[in-house]
């Protein structure tokens, strides 16, 4: 009788705090609100791209800003790796300020909206950031992870072949949950297939020209501050697009260059997508040193200031490519080169491409603007 | 002192003093130790992370436990001793061929699943009374099936720790199955031979019969080797026909278990079933107590630290390292060996050496996969002492000279890494 007691008083401590454990993570199922931007359309939903999605937590808000004007169409997907923070951050600044002048602009925060709800076991992240605005107030920001919730799709099929051709087996095997190995997707498949789908057939129905998928990279990581493109029939109209970033980039003194995409990228979105659409597919990635296996104490510093004394170490005793700074690599200065990226992509496609002509003004000004604003100032109060 | 150094002292301490000197179990020790950590590091006690941290092998955890109810219906239904009697009676004169193919059979799983836990639990389980009926002593028994988990774990086509660390530099998959047989192979047969061929000179056929259970095998046929050939069909037609429904380790243990309640002994299920659970918890609680151990280890940056300070001593250091501290990091984690260590160690050799880098990854994850060993955690190795009914200690003993061994053919891999590049075609 005495061990049944012992038995049911440590079930009852296990429970309690289950219960304290899981109020931490179902508050990540909640999307961070978005200030109103009165530019702003209509907000459509994935779902009505790819019917299998209502109803699920891959479903995702779309926001469309038409400016009336005849032009091309642009989409800009943040989130589809949500621990890669800049890319969320950057397309719900760009929600909270843009204002259309000819074309459209499609914007998706959350393109992985499931990964949004948990982090990454072993790589002790954390689930929420803040950051203080100019009016005092504060806005906060999830960190997630780059696959979708095992809650949500699970167990990872040991052998999977994606729509593109892609096998993923052994250790790849989870990848079946990454957003960014599914394209071009399928409407009948694994649910992170079926958002996949939702995005091809985004683009489809609504003539998609220019998409920009962002991400973030792990300093080992060799793409850093570098955009992919895809390697279309007409390709030189693409690389030239993307050399007319790359060079008003270079007369803002941020260095930027921009490759192929590579030949067994499969179920990448810059190589599947590209390939099987018409839009000019990219995909852009800055360093983030939140995000690699050396990475010291996680905090908000690390992830707002992204100051990383690890990596500095290790890329000053030549273990590290990428020329990690020194006194860190602050969210918002990744924010706005990913604003950036987009503003002068949509420059350069307008330039070569005038009659699908896709003009907007971020309302953010130039870089430097932005980072002496801070994330503070980009941002917009919540009322 | 950097606080990373502080948390990682006090996580080692508090581990060291509740398992050393308190007795407490290692899972609930490790449990305590990152407690320790977290606080330390001021993150107080982080709930979310100590969950989190426990839910990352529910996968494996799940395995381990299906494969224990599969090998319970091999044990109780007498498939094993119908096997154990055919594998004696057919190979016991050419006792060195027999010790090979043996050990060829312990690593059968662990190279399909990748897993030295699998090999162990199943091979293993089928494979050690014959070892011990043909008179290798209980400790020289377990270092041959803990060692042949875990090059069944290092062999090709599926090595864990070699797809981690490639994956960690963008290196696909491919060409690392030569350099990784030929790590594997003579590891294998040299641990077998040595630890096992002195025993099996001048076998006694009749005595050997004598306590074998034949009769069991006459009784029910070949229908009591079913869940055995129904475990191997499914695992290798799921791994080389893709086309084939995926059904997953779990399940595939659970239809041949159910198979098996129809082809042998009648026996209670549930009884039996609860019983091998039990012996199982405490390895679960293991890999939920690393979990924890480990997530705490990266929130405080101590992981991070550890391995940027290794790293600053150098190229010569780093060759001592890959020999030292990453087979001892598996007595946390082999793969947390492969994706912390291992993936800035290949780095740090491409970069400076002129190597092949696809041999040097093979060798890096063949190293981490020795981690299996080390206790605490040391999953091939204890459940190898408990198939042979033996604590830990007298088994880890044996498996020294073959560990020695695997680290010198892997030190000769490396220092010959272009020489062996042909291998990666």
């Amino acid at each position: 009788m005495k061990k049944y007691i012992w038995h049911v008083i440590i079930l009852l401590v296990a429970a309690v705090f289950a219960v304290f454990a899981s109020i931490d993570f179902l508050a990540m199922h909640h999307d961070e609100p978005i200030a109103d931007n009165p530019n702003l359309t209509e907000i459509r939903w994935l779902s009505d791209y790819s019917e299998g999605l209502a109803g699920t937590d891959l479903d995702t808000p779309i926001y469309v800003f038409d400016s009336g004007v005849p032009g091309g169409t642009f989409l800009v997907l943040g989130g589809t790796h949500p621990n890669e923070s800049a890319g969320p951050v950057a397309a719900i600044a760009l929600i909270e300020n843009i204002e259309v002048t000819e074309g459209r602009v499609m914007i998706i925060p959350w393109t992985n909206r499931s990964g949004f709800s948990h982090t990454s076991p072993l790589d002790g992240m954390q689930d929420f950031f803040s950051i203080e605005l100019d009016d005092g107030s504060t806005r906060t920001f999830r960190v997630g992870n780059r696959l979708s919730n095992p809650v949500d799709q699970w167990p990872d099929r040991t052998y999977y072949e994606g729509s593109s051709g892609r096998k993923l087996v052994g250790t790849e095997s989870a990848e079946i949950r990454n957003i960014n190995r599914m394209y071009f997707g399928n409407e009948k498949g694994v649910l992170t297939e079926r958002a996949c789908y939702g995005i091809y057939n985004l683009i489809k129905t609504e003539n998609v020209d220019i998409t920009m998928d962002m991400h973030e990279g792990s300093p080992e990581f060799l793409y850093l501050d570098c955009t992919m493109v895809n390697k279309h029939s007409d390709n030189s109209l693409a690389m030239s697009i993307a050399s007319y970033m790359c060079l008003s980039m270079e007369f803002d003194d941020l260095t930027m260059r921009a490759e192929y995409s590579g030949v067994n990228s499969y179920g990448l979105s810059h190589r599947s997508l590209g390939d099987n659409t018409e839009s000019m597919m990219t995909l852009m990635e800055t360093y983030n040193p939140s995000m690699g296996p050396l990475h010291g104490k996680m905090d908000d510093d690390l992830i707002i200031n992204g100051n990383e004394p690890n990596y500095y170490q290790a890329h000053l005793d030549g273990y590290v490519y990428f020329d990690v700074p020194e006194d860190g690599y602050p969210l918002v200065n990744r924010v706005a080169r990913h604003i950036l990226t987009i503003a002068y992509l949509a420059e350069g496609f307008s330039e070569y491409v005038p009659e699908r002509c896709i003009s907007f003004d971020t309302n953010l000004g130039t870089y430097e603007d932005m980072v002496e604003m801070g994330l503070g100032g980009i941002l917009k109060s919540i009322n | 002192m950097d606080l990373e150094l502080i948390c990682l002292l006090a996580m080692l301490g508090v581990f060291l003093v509740s398992n050393m000197v308190i007795k407490l179990p290692v899972s609930l020790s490790m449990m305590f130790g990152a407690i320790a950590g977290a606080l330390v590091g001021g993150q107080g006690i982080p709930l979310r992370h100590l969950f989190e941290g426990t839910f990352t092998y529910v996968d494996t955890m799940l395995i381990i436990s299906t494969a224990m109810l599969f090998m319970t219906v091999v044990q109780k239904s007498g498939a094993l001793e119908a096997l154990n009697a055919a594998i004696v009676t057919r190979f016991y004169k050419i006792p060195a061929l027999m010790l090979v193919l043996l050990m060829f059979v312990i690593m059968f799983p662990g190279m399909i699943t990748g897993s030295s836990t699998a090999a162990v639990l199943s091979a293993g389980a089928l494979v050690a009374p014959v070892l011990l009926m043909i008179g290798i002593p209980r400790e020289k028994a377990g270092a041959i099936i803990a060692i042949g988990a875990i090059m069944g774990m290092a062999a090709p086509p599926i090595n864990i720790p070699a797809m981690l660390i490639g994956g960690g530099v963008d290196m696909p998959y491919i060409g690392f199955d030569g350099p990784l047989f030929l790590l594997t192979i003579p590891c294998a047969v040299f641990t077998v031979l040595f630890l096992g061929l002195k025993y099996c000179k001048n076998l006694d056929i009749e005595k050997l019969k004598s306590q074998l259970n034949t009769e069991i095998g006459k009784e029910y046929g070949f229908k009591l080797y079913l869940p055995i050939i129904v475990l191997i069909v499914l695992l290798v037609v799921s791994k080389a026909l893709p086309s084939f429904p995926q059904l997953g380790t779990c399940l595939i243990f659970l239809i041949s278990s159910f198979v098996g309640l129809f082809t042998g002994r009648k026996f209670n299920f549930l009884k039996e079933s609860a019983d091998a659970m039990e012996t199982t918890i405490p390895v679960l609680a293991k890999l939920m107590g690393v979990g924890m151990f480990i997530q705490v280890l990266t929130l405080v940056g101590a992981r991070g630290w550890i391995v940027v300070s290794c790293l600053g001593l150098g190229m010569v250091f780093v060759y001592i390292a890959t020999f030292t501290i990453m087979p001892a990091f598996g007595a946390v984690s082999s793969y947390g060996a492969a994706s912390v260590i291992g993936v800035p160690f290949l780095l740090v050799m491409i970069q400076n050496t002129s190597c092949n880098d696809i041999v040097v990854a093979a060798v890096l994850a063949f190293t981490c996969c020795l981690g299996d060993l080390m206790p605490p955690t040391a999953l091939a190795g204890n459940y190898a002492a408990q198939i042979v009914e033996l604590k830990y200690k007298p088994v880890l003993k044996n498996c020294i000279i073959p560990f020695l061994f695997c680290i010198a053919v892997a030190v000769v891999c490396i220092l010959n890494t272009n020489a062996l590049s042909f291998l990666t075609v």
